[in-house]
């Protein structure tokens, strides 16, 4: 194994430290330095804190967040919310500095089935779209790796089509996605970052997953178990994952890796609070705009207000979405329609652009 | 001038009293679906912004007058619907149209104009 020590020795340095975690052989830790350096890629932007800001704050931190334990729930995983997972399956960046468009597409892709309150939608979003075709022009590469700023303003501006349209593949390439690509696009509906310890565990309890991004040591690679410290090795790099829960009675925050299933807790770690810098600041996703067909759902609610052209009907396992209101004929001609799909209790096909009802078919 | 009002009574109940609760002006719903659990009627006045739940419309009332279209709630009355909007108030009134259809349960937020200014229908 490329770092200092081999595991045996790693092992004994975590027992003596009291680190509480194990380490072993894994899909990253017997790859090259170089390699290793790869699976990272964070490079704090020009309005982001520095890798070594990221610790020290995170470090002077540590007090405020023993101060939430018992002002939220004690312990929250998006993976298990009274048995549902709503959390996308473990992804693989591989050998390209990709990391910051996993772990924001994670936290985009887990606030999807949250908002449709759907833990089985089938979403999936194309990581290599966001990287290669929007993260270009602020730097994205593979071997550059990007930051958080760019990746959340593609997310809100541009939006990211399903995997099909530009299937991932870890090698620095040309924008690729399919020329449809746009009316296949998720947007979200903003971004903001949250700082305070309290604010971080409440999001988490009650919006959704978050993006952090903190220094991986050379450790870090032969993660396989428990609550990740820092206890050996040199820095590697900076790196993003998507933070899904946090346990206080292990004093950890519960992270989506993307290094494949093969490394740490089946693609999973826990890392211990205040270590690293993962908890100086954290990215959150305030909601989706959907673009695209929504079949056979039906209209089971409506809304409307003292205001001009401004009424939503609520689609059946999907929430509220806002009827267009262009002028007044398409306003309601699409109202009349939406209203005749309810009276009749029938199956509707609704055409949503960011969102908005554009065009429905009742059935 | 006054508007017209529906004179004629409606098919159930007129009298009763509204329903309290939050006051909220809002540009988009907040509410989520009823479940069999919800129900009932917080007690309140009417002259101040209320909202009155779980409700159905057994009549409606329109005439040939500009914005003036009327929903009747059962176990309340007649209530004229907000004015200060064509769209707003043709939007109203096809809600109070399919929630009159349907009988589905209505939660409306009153005005201390007394005129019906937001509408749920589920």
């Amino acid at each position: 194994m490329p770092q200092d020590l081999d595991t045996n020795q790693l092992n004994a340095l975590i027992q003596a430290a009291n680190a509480g975690w194990t380490a072993g052989e894994t899909s990253v830790s017997e790859l090259s330095t170089e390699e290793q350096i790869r699976r990272l890629g964070y490079k704090p932007g020009p309005e982001e804190e520095s890798l070594d800001q990221r610790i020290q704050a995170s470090a002077a931190k540590l007090t405020a967040l023993k101060a939430t334990i018992g002002a939220a729930p004690p312990s929250f995983d998006w993976r298990n919310v009274s048995g549902n997972n709503y959390v996308t399956p473990i992804r693989d960046q591989g050998g390209c500095g990709s990391c910051v468009s996993f772990g924001t597409t994670a936290a985009v892709e887990s606030m999807f089935r949250i908002q449709r309150g759907n833990p089985g939608l089938d979403v999936n979003l194309a990581e290599a779209s966001l990287f290669f075709c929007i993260g270009p022009a602020t730097g994205a590469s593979c071997s550059n790796g990007w930051y958080m700023t760019p990746a959340m303003d593609g997310f809100k501006n541009t939006g990211v089509p399903d995997e099909a349209s530009f299937p991932y593949t870890d090698h620095q390439q040309a924008c690729g996605q399919s020329s449809d690509w746009a009316s296949r696009a998720t947007k979200i509906t903003g971004w903001h970052t949250i700082s305070s310890a309290a604010d971080i565990k409440t999001w988490l309890s009650t919006r959704g997953p978050l993006a952090s991004c903190f220094t991986v040591y050379n450790d870090f690679f032969s993660y396989k178990s428990g609550v990740y410290k820092h206890v050996s090795g040199a820095v590697a790099g900076g790196h993003c994952i998507c933070v899904i829960g946090y346990n206080d009675a292990s004093g950890c925050w519960i992270c989506k890796n993307s290094w494949g299933p093969g490394w740490g807790d089946s693609g999973y770690f826990r890392i211990a609070y205040g270590d690293c810098g993962i908890d100086s600041t954290m990215w959150a996703v305030e909601g989706i705009l959907e673009s695209g067909w929504l079949n056979n759902t039906r209209v089971i609610g409506l809304w409307t207000i003292d205001q001009d052209r401004n009424a939503w009907a609520y689609l059946n396992g999907i929430g509220w979405r806002r009827i267009a209101w262009d002028n007044d004929n398409i306003f309601f001609d699409l109202l009349r329609l939406v209203t005749a799909a309810k009276e009749g209790a029938r199956p509707v096909n609704v055409y949503q652009d960011n969102g908005v009802i554009k065009q429905i078919y009742v059935l | 001038m006054t508007d017209t009002r529906p004179q004629q009574d409606m098919l159930s109940g007129t009298a009763g009293t509204a329903g309290g609760g939050m006051a909220a002006i809002a540009a988009a719903p907040t509410a989520e679906p009823p479940t069999a659990a919800e129900g009932g009627v917080a007690a309140g006045a009417i002259g101040a912004s209320v909202w009155v739940n779980n409700k159905k419309i057994n009549a409606l009332w329109t005439i040939s007058e500009n914005r003036n279209s009327w929903v009747g709630v059962a176990g309340v009355g007649w209530v004229k619907l907000a004015n200060n909007s064509d769209s707003a108030i043709v939007a109203l009134t096809m809600l109070g149209a399919n929630a009159r259809h349907t009988q589905g349960i209505v939660n409306y937020r009153q005005e201390a104009d007394n005129m019906l200014h937001e509408m749920y229908v589920w």
